[in-house]
């Protein structure tokens, strides 16, 4: 208590200092008069007296500096004083300065970007009660049919029920499950796009989230109740404290709001806040299709008891599986058994977090890199200016101020300089990230987004750390000198603060190497995917996307739907031919089917299942996908006639080695007997990264038309007229019907959207890593050059002429720059062999020690010393020799 | 013959609560007079210590400080005991004296035995 209290006492004296130091003069000088008049009392003459009283005080400055470290706080005053000192020095120097601070703040920034998004997506633990309790349930179950092991993270409810019923291992569980694209509307007014959740009664409980109107769901019944998130609530309701008891539609089903969730509260999943939960129990209503409870599919997450682990939950709930009835278990007719997983689920669900932890932890390690070759810059600038404070440095040693202090105040400017770089840095940070987030697939939940004491603590952390990495090494450098030998003559550099300079120079370039070498690697894979021909043309290709059963189409209805689509899109003008295909071409879905072929001579295997689809008439001329022999599709391939089928040439390869498949046959099972009308060229229709295998093409009106959901459209010319009359026409058809529309290029981009990341963001800081060591490179070269005036001034007067002086410069920027790069091949080959599993799969047809690649960055990082070198090289080959000799 | 003692830190805290206490108000010069005094002059009194253990007695609360004029009309500080400087000299004086007397038992037992 008193000692808080005489802290804040002294915190306060570090104001009014100077009426204090009167104050402390005026009662010490008191107390002096006191004494001499006590002695003259005793019988002293005044001078014995005063000559007494001084002997008696002892030294007046010693005391009043005991009291000053008492009264004030002299750490504090110190170190404000070293501030204000290093605000003129920094104020002196503008264009240093502002160099030092955008590198610090560029390196900053970009690590506080990164962070800010792998704490949001990955790090973060959910806004609910003892998050580190939730566990996720998924498993793996065995697919008879496509003879491997799936993988499974959704159940049917009638498990989801057993398992609650049931289990031993949980406190409590729920299950959830979004609900596909949801028609929101509000007095009658549609609103824009929200999310919809359906969930267990036990969602809100379970999770511990309360409410900040009304109450949460908590019924597993079939009642039109929702509730409604905060943010959606401020955002539509403006906070309407009477909100409770209105009503809300989904998909035109009215519901009552009966509650408005926590505020902070988005849902279990990081890519996505819903706005809206709504009772499981209201699916096949708000579907409009029934829904029995075994094909009903939800996420399941659970409290694990105390002292319950999730080996021994997990086993537990592989028993329960079962003794779930069969016709209720996964995938109604699979009878085989399923292994059941638990896992760790505080930070709640992500496919974000899945598809881009591995390029976030990428940039990490990238940005740090960045981070060290800034301070390796600032570093380098420090010595060069401690090289021109030498002066002023051997002077204050010389009249007595103690090496640490030198080195505490020069580290104070450091700290000063990083902080200045880590404010900007946040800005930049800030601005950065929604920069980085435009890049993702899907906004992530407003979690992400903000800005809160995790991420300024990372920023004031990586502040620190850079203040002392750049500074603490320049500041012994700078303040080691020979005392008597610097007086007497002043030199003009520190041999050792050169060596270190071009040390940090070299490494600057060898780091450079590295950083080009992996954007030119992310870039390289980029450039590659999208350069890679797919067998079908791209170009021209219009996609639409359709969801027939919400727009409410069964059965036969889908038939006469699609042939209706087909015939108005193809009387757009600039439309060239209309199919169709059951997975949207390169959306990564892909049907299995087994196949039986006569007089099978190829060699038994997992092969007897292969990739197929199924297309609508002139699918191949749509498509641009060439036919090698036989026919495309037709509108006469219907249920009426003769069952066809199109193979691939790689199933020809495989199967018919040596034939004419065409006018052959194969079976698919028992009583399903297809004549191969055609063979096509391989073409990579479901996804760019991988080989085609053996493929089916069937035509759709023979048999699946109703799982037709997309529709491709040739155009003669600019694809983007037709994509709006297009929408028009689907739109006018059925304003249910349409999902999404676009070109196949664009289509393809959306799969590329991790590469793109990595690519875009590894070529930025690349960029940077170079700027940062030519910066470097500059720096140094021009240091040098002023330093060595009279030397190249003696040059030029014993005869060498400008083109010597300006290649002299010039080489020696070169080998710096060459040694940076021999030290950096090995660093990157040592790197690439450290990392290459790791990033693999990041890597197209290019592998982590790509030759290529590292020459490249190579030449670039030359091309950029030589420029780096230039001006001081020229501004050597310009120096007058007469000036030169006399400078200093 | 004994050599003039100088202060040491924690005491002289107490002796200036003390001096305070017997005589009121009272200025660093007659503070320090009065505790040379009070010793017999075995203690000697460093201003470089006194000043600054005046400075944390006023910081904590203990003492108050105010201009005054002098007897002899001269401006001179004038420190004072404040109401927690009173409780806190009650503290250390039977803090003290506890120490002391367990001190004084130990070396008196340590002789008989």
């Amino acid at each position: 208590m008193r000692t808080l209290r005489s802290w804040i006492v002294r915190l306060f004296n570090l104001f009014n200092k100077d009426h204090r130091e009167r104050e402390l003069a005026d009662e010490m000088e008191a107390n002096l008069e006191f004494q001499i008049e006590d002695g003259i009392r005793a019988g002293m003459t005044p001078q014995q007296a005063r000559r007494a009283a001084l002997i008696k005080f002892g030294s007046l400055d010693a005391a009043k500096e005991a009291v000053r470290d008492r009264r004030g706080i002299p750490f504090l005053e110190t170190f404000l004083r070293d501030v204000s000192y290093a605000l003129r020095m920094m104020r002196r120097n503008k264009g240093w300065s502002a160099v030092a601070i955008l590198s610090l703040a560029l390196g900053i920034g970009a690590n506080t970007a990164i962070f800010s998004v792998i704490d949001g997506l990955i790090l973060r633990m959910l806004p609910v009660r003892d998050p580190a309790q939730l566990v996720r349930v998924e498993g793996t179950v065995y697919s008879d049919f496509l003879r491997t092991t799936l993988p499974i993270d959704r159940f049917p409810r009638s498990v989801y029920e057993h398992f609650r019923d049931h289990n031993a291992v949980f406190t409590e569980m729920f299950a959830f499950s979004d609900l596909d694209r949801p028609e929101l509307s509000v007095g009658g007014q549609t609103e824009g796009s929200g999310g919809v959740e359906l969930v267990s009664g036990s969602f809100f409980s379970a999770l511990g989230v309360g409410v900040a109107l009304g109450r949460g769901i908590d019924t597993d019944l079939e009642s039109p109740a929702a509730v409604i998130s905060y943010g959606y609530w401020k955002r539509r309701f403006a906070l309407d404290p009477s909100i409770i008891g209105k009503k809300i539609s989904v998909n035109n089903i009215a519901l009552d709001i009966i509650g408005v969730a926590q505020p902070r509260f988005f849902g279990v999943s990081r890519d996505s806040a819903p706005d809206l939960w709504v009772p499981l129990a209201m699916r096949s209503q708000l579907t409009g299709e029934p829904v029995n409870s075994a094909d009903d599919l939800v996420s399941l997450m659970a409290r694990l008891k105390l002292g319950e682990n999730t080996q021994h939950a997990a086993a537990a709930l592989t028993v329960l599986y079962t003794q779930v009835p069969q016709g209720m278990r996964f995938y109604k007719g699979n009878s085989k058994a399923a292994t059941m997983e638990v896992l760790p689920g505080g930070r709640g669900y992500s496919t974000l977090r899945d598809q881009f932890s591995q390029p976030l932890e990428i940039l990490m390690i990238v940005v740090a890199l960045v981070l060290v070759t800034a301070c390796a810059n600032v570093a380098s600038l420090l010595l060069a200016r401690a090289t021109a404070r030498r002066k002023e440095i051997i002077t204050r040693l010389a009249i007595g101020a103690g090496r640490a202090r030198l080195i505490r105040q020069l580290l104070t400017e450091s700290l000063l300089l990083a902080t200045a770089g880590g404010v900007a840095g946040l800005a930049l940070a800030m601005w950065g990230k929604s920069a980085l987030l435009e890049l993702l697939p899907a906004s992530p939940a407003p979690l992400v987004i903000q800005l809160d004491a995790r991420i300024l603590g990372f920023n004031a952390a990586a502040t620190l750390l850079t203040a002392i990495l750049f500074g603490l090494v320049p500041a012994f450098c700078a303040t080691r000198v020979d005392l008597a030998a610097g007086m007497g003559r002043i030199e003009t550099t520190t041999r050792s603060g050169l060596r270190l300079n071009k040390i940090l120079v070299v490494s600057q370039v060898a780091l450079s190497l590295f950083l080009l070498t992996a954007a030119g690697l992310f870039l390289g894979s980029l450039e590659k995917l999208k350069s890679v021909d797919p067998g079908f043309n791209p170009k021209n290709l219009v996609q639409i996307s359709i969801d027939t059963s919400r727009a409410g189409y069964r059965g036969p209805q889908v038939a006469a739907l699609y042939r209706q689509l087909l015939e108005q899109l193809e009387a757009i003008p600039g439309v060239r031919a209309v199919s169709g295909v059951r997975n949207g071409i390169i959306q990564n879905g892909v049907t299995k089917t087994s196949i039986v072929v006569p007089h099978n001579t190829a060699p038994s295997s997992d092969a007897d299942t292969v990739d197929s689809a199924d297309v609508g008439p002139r699918f191949f001329e749509t498509a641009s996908l060439p036919l090698i022999s036989g026919r495309d599709f037709s509108a006469a391939d219907d249920t009426q006639s003769p069952k066809v089928v199109v193979i691939n040439e790689a199933l020809a390869r495989l199967y018919f080695p040596g034939q004419n498949p065409v006018g052959k046959h194969l079976s698919t099972g028992p009583g399903s007997m297809y004549e191969i009308v055609g063979i096509s060229k391989d073409a990579k229709i479901v996804t760019l990264r991988r080989n085609v295998g053996p493929m089916l093409y069937f035509p759709a009106l023979q048999g699946h038309t109703d799982r037709v959901s997309a529709i491709e459209i040739r155009t003669s010319g600019d694809p983007s007229s037709v994509v709006a009359a297009a929408r028009q026409e689907v739109l006018r058809i059925n304003n249910r019907l349409l999902v999404s529309i676009k070109t196949m290029n664009e289509q393809i981009d959306t799969t590329l959207v991790q590469e793109r990341m990595i690519g875009t963001l590894s070529g930025f800081f690349g960029a940077l890593a170079l700027v940062l060591a030519s910066i470097g490179l500059y720096g140094l070269m021009a240091y040098s050059v002023a330093r060595r005036t009279r030397e190249i001034g003696v040059r030029m007067a014993l005869g060498a002429d400008r083109h010597n002086m300006r290649w002299m410069v010039l080489r020696e920027t070169l080998i710096l720059g060459a040694v940076g790069i021999t030290i950096g091949i090995p660093a990157t080959l040592v790197g690439a062999r450290l990392t290459g599993h790791w990033i693999e799969g990041l890597l197209f047809q290019i592998s982590a020690a790509d030759p290529v690649t590292i020459a490249m960055a190579a030449l670039l990082l030359l091309g950029v010393a030589a420029i780096a070198g230039y001006l001081p090289a020229r501004r050597a080959s310009r120096l007058e020799p007469m000036i030169a000799l006399r400078y200093e | 013959m004994k050599e003039k003692a100088d202060v040491w830190q924690g005491t002289l805290a107490l002796m200036v609560l003390k001096t305070l206490e017997t005589m009121g108000a009272q200025h660093g010069y007659g503070i320090a007079r009065r505790i040379e005094q009070t010793s017999g002059h075995h203690l000697v009194v460093n201003y470089g210590t006194l000043y600054p253990s005046l400075v944390k007695l006023e910081q904590e609360g203990y003492i108050d400080s105010e201009w005054g004029v002098s007897d002899n009309n001269r401006k001179a500080k004038y420190y004072k005991l404040t109401r927690a400087g009173r409780r806190q000299l009650e503290r250390e004086a039977k803090e003290w004296e506890r120490t002391t007397e367990i001190v004084a038992r130990f070396l008196t037992s340590a002789k008989e035995s």
